[in-house]
């Protein structure tokens, strides 16, 4: 059972990583086939801007999952980096689990959202395709993100340490790897 | 002022800001409706940017009760009411804008399939109005397709417009409208195309040379209740709200033939070097019969439907041109 | 149900909570209390609305760009003849990473990808040169969000449209601003270096530069390309960031030969997660305006604080006090949008220029930005830099009193903005 849970995972890994960065390739790539369109043929590719917006929502929820996973949600961890070990942990405790109730009920307005989407058979303007079908991205990227702070809750009651997320312990850069750049 | 203490509030929720034509309508439908309740019911009016900023962002508020009213342009609400895209198809109206309010007014089109349509999308259409001529502005004349060859105009994003500027010959661009301004500062775009308040209030103006009245089509608005507050109302209520949007359209006519004037007045003074051209009979010729291949676009999107409510607008006008 | 809400976004804040959290807690919790018959998929609606805006694509475009000059040699190569020229001068790196954040934020209109290609670039050059992170970040930040006042400014933009008055005039009083403030970081970059002893380095030969003048050519055909590429009319500001990822990629790929194309995928990744770390936070920001504005609340403050017969002064004061406070929570763009109309009343009645207000309020969006705890761009700078947020935002003090006092100066002297106007429409 763990075995097939962690196999799972590894799987969602490796489809999050490839839908965010082969989605941020084909922005590129679409904006600048636009530009080349309008300036050298005198058409422009009309769909662009569209997909382009299909691309934003897709990157956005899908990588929320991904940042999830890899603890990099931005959040001020100040009060929590002055405490001791022990009260970092409980708070930790309280962050993961309030993040998973919060993050559940987002996912939960997005879903009914969609629903309604659908309901309404609302379509993009240009390509006329159901916006549902591309906005679904948005629930099942919360959804995601929300089971990753389900782990983690998890992860910090069996093991002991601070964990970010299932994975991840810290979240910041080392500043001399950062000078390091320069040379 | 009302007298008796409001018991609900309606809302209803604009595409334009305030000062604007839906402005002044829902200003006046709230004075109405505030007088014939006794103040039972009181009005609020949100203006662009409150409740949404997307296309279509205000009829969704209606549709899912956010708001009771919102104004739902045809061009705004195609992606919710496909059929509503009749009102993109060029060379349909008639220059006489009278005739144009008050075929909107009356025609069966509007109120049967029209509706239909809105209702499919759980949207109770009340109203649709003109708000002026659509148009063109740009740095050189334009008369004929000739002189729109490769001319990058921005464009709303609607299949059945870009099909139709593409068949004159000029390259539709899609660009967000508040990116437009600095896209024709800076040339990324040759022109743009908008009613006269909104090329006066986006200060178009100031970076073009011409305005040309092509008589595409004019900008038409609208204006819905959401489906299941309206089905919540009494008969008497829902009699009111219909009486009310009826009454408006002659207040609603003058107050955007002013408005257009005033806005016109305004560029001429900001900017008496502008060139202002009407196309004449045998230019608008020309492009018109470059304009239907596009109409084909419309029925292949909506079906039948389409074909339906086209005829009957077409015979509508037609009696009243007679 | 103001002070709840802020109560509560504090509150999860300091918990440590991620940043979704407050912002998105806040409104369910306030329209689960107080608005319980509206469906709240208006706030899913909303946060997806929020990340739709196309000038936004600028952001994971710039990441992109940046990440491939800094992981190959294109941004190496250009700072090291930036350092030859003027790194013997005291405060000379910071002073050039204030300046080229204004620049390339005026150009590419977006605070949030200044931040990262120019931030992204300049910052391990001034840690290396002994600047503490705190500073650094906080310079870039601040520095990119005079962007919003230098044309083409899609804030002004909007003010002019609610407020009905001239884009141009706008876009021409923003520059005196501008470059005022502009010249007040660089005369702080000048003393901070010298009171913290950060020591220059020495001068380089006139062969040494010559030769990393060389090695940076091809380098200089960024801003060749994304300025000239946007003043002739070729593509949108948007769209030269992706020119822009362009030509990074030509370079390191096939001119460098320092990026491998799995390494390219790589660098996508990274910066299609930033992107996603920041737009939700947009999103959910935007779900969060939403609601400010729909239950008006704004209309019922402000009234009573400007009082019956108010000056010029106080009106400009409150104007700036409103619009530094808004925009410390909320888009910029949105507070634009919803606190204009409700100051339009008095300016009219007052009869103060309203291209002053709009340089005032561009100004304040522009401070608001850039000030914790929401403002968007700190959000980018954390993501992209992944330091504490206390560390972050340690040093913004000093540089946010400095847009204060210019913002003090400019409404005592309204000749800053509109010298340039008024010699404009002579
Ligand atoms: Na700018
Ligand atoms: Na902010």
């Amino acid at each position: 059972m763990i075995a097939l849970i962690r196999k799972i995972n590894e799987a969602m890994k490796v489809i999050e990583k490839a839908v965010v960065s082969y989605g941020t390739i084909t922005l590129a790539v679409l904006i600048i086939a636009n530009v080349i369109g309008r300036n050298v043929f005198r058409y422009s590719l009309f769909f662009v801007n569209e997909i382009n917006q299909f691309l934003i929502i897709i990157i956005t929820f899908v990588g929320s999952s991904y940042a999830a996973r890899e603890g990099r949600h931005i959040r001020m961890s100040a009060v929590a980096d002055l405490l001791p070990k022990k009260h970092e942990k409980k708070l930790t405790y309280i962050m993961t689990a309030g993040t998973f109730i919060f993050m559940a009920w987002l996912t939960y307005i997005s879903a009914l959202y969609i629903y309604d989407l659908y309901l309404s058979g609302r379509t993009s303007n240009l390509l006329t395709i159901p916006l549902w079908r591309v906005w679904i991205v948005v629930p099942v990227g919360l959804v995601l993100t929300t089971i990753h702070y389900l782990m983690a809750f998890i992860k910090n009651i069996v093991e002991p340490d601070v964990w970010i997320s299932f994975d991840q312990k810290s979240e910041y850069d080392d500043l001399e790897e950062v000078k390091n750049d320069v040379e | 002022a009302p007298e008796a203490q409001a018991q609900e509030t309606w809302s209803i929720a604009l595409e334009e800001i305030e000062g604007s034509v839906q402005d002044a309508w829902a200003q006046e439908f709230k004075r109405r409706v505030e007088e014939e309740t006794d103040g039972e019911v009181e009005v609020t009016v949100y203006p662009y940017g409150t409740i949404g900023t997307g296309m279509g962002d205000l009829a969704e508020a209606a549709q899912t009760g956010i708001v009771e009213f919102s104004m739902t342009s045809p061009s705004v609400v195609s992606g919710i009411v496909p059929e509503a895209r009749l009102f993109s198809l060029h060379y349909l109206w008639p220059d006489d804008q009278e005739i144009v309010a008050d075929v909107l007014a009356t025609s069966e089109a509007v109120h049967g399939p029209m509706a239909d349509a809105f209702n499919e999308s759980n949207l109770e259409l009340l109203s649709l109005f003109p708000e002026g001529w659509q148009v063109w502005t740009a740095n050189e004349e334009i008369r004929t397709p000739e002189d729109m060859d490769g001319f990058q105009i921005r464009v709303m994003p609607d299949p059945v417009l870009s099909e139709q500027y593409r068949n004159y010959g000029a390259d539709p661009v899609q660009m967000d409208y508040d990116e437009v301004y600095s896209g024709l500062q800076l040339g990324m775009i040759d022109g743009q195309v908008n009613p006269v308040f909104a090329i006066e209030e986006m200060n178009f103006y100031e970076q073009q040379d011409y305005m040309i009245w092509g008589y595409t089509v004019p900008y038409i608005g609208g204006v819905s209740a959401g489906q299941s507050f309206w089905e919540g109302l009494s008969e008497e209520r829902r009699e009111m709200v219909r009486d009310i949007a009826e009454d408006l359209n002659e207040y609603i006519y003058e107050v955007q033939s002013d408005y257009n004037e005033e806005r016109m007045d305004i560029i001429l003074e900001n900017e008496p070097d502008i060139n202002i051209i009407e196309l004449e009979e045998d230019e608008i010729a020309q492009f018109r019969e470059l304009a239907q291949d596009a109409y084909e676009v419309y029925f292949d999107d909506v079906g039948e439907v389409g074909e339906e409510m086209l005829e009957i607008l077409q015979q509508d006008i037609e009696d009243r041109l007679e | 149900m103001l002070p709840i809400m802020v109560g509560i976004m504090f509150l999860l804040l300091f918990l440590g909570f991620p940043m979704i959290i407050p912002l998105i807690a806040a409104p369910l919790i306030m329209m689960e209390i107080y608005l319980p018959d509206l469906s709240q998929t208006i706030l899913a609606q909303q946060m997806i609305r929020g990340i739709l805006p196309p000038s936004l694509l600028a952001v994971p475009m710039f990441i992109l760009a940046a990440d491939i000059m800094t992981y190959g040699e294109t941004a190496s190569r250009l700072v090291d003849f930036v350092r030859d020229i003027i790194g013997h001068v005291r405060g000379g790196m910071a002073i050039t990473t204030s300046i080229t954040c204004t620049l390339f934020g005026a150009v590419s209109g977006s605070t949030q990808a200044t931040v990262v290609a120019i931030g992204g670039t300049m910052r391990p050059y001034l840690l290396d040169d002994g600047y503490d992170d705190s500073f650094t970040t906080a310079l870039i930040i601040n520095s990119s969000d005079i962007a919003l006042l230098i044309p083409p400014s899609i804030g002004m933009i909007v003010y002019g449209v609610v407020s009905g008055t001239s884009i141009g005039e706008l876009f021409i009083a923003g520059i005196g601003p501008g470059v005022m403030i502009m010249i007040l970081f660089t005369i702080y970059c000048y003393f901070y270096a010298r009171y913290h002893g950060i020591k220059p380095r020495e001068k380089s030969d006139w062969s040494q530069r010559l030769s990393s003048l060389k090695k940076a050519l091809l380098a200089f055909g960024f801003p060749v390309i994304i300025i000239g590429g946007i003043y002739s009319g070729i593509f949108s500001p948007t769209e030269a960031s992706a020119v822009s990822v362009l030509y990074a990629f030509i370079l390191e790929f096939f001119v460098y030969r320092n990026v491998s194309l799995p390494e390219f995928r790589d660098i996508a990744l990274s910066a299609g997660m930033i992107t996603a770390v920041v737009f939700i936070l947009v999103g959910v920001g935007n779900s969060f305006s939403w609601l400010i504005s729909f239950a008006e609340i704004p209309q019922q403050i402000l009234p009573p604080i400007i009082g019956q017969d108010p000056s010029q002064t106080w009106v400009l004061f409150i104007i700036a006090v409103a619009f530094f406070l808004g925009c410390m929570f909320v888009d910029p763009i949105v507070v634009i949008m919803v606190l204009t109309p409700i100051f339009q009343p008095y300016v009219d009645m007052l009869g103060i220029d309203p291209v002053l207000v709009g340089t005032v309020v561009t100004l304040q969006a522009a401070i608001g930005s850039a000030t914790p705890p929401f403002g968007c761009d700190i959000f980018t700078a954390i993501a992209v830099f992944r330091r504490p947020y206390l560390e972050v935002i340690r040093k913004t003090p000093v540089f946010i009193a400095i847009l204060l006092f210019a913002s003090a100066m400019l409404i005592m002297f309204p000749q800053i903005a509109l010298f340039l106007r008024d010699l404009a429409m002579l």
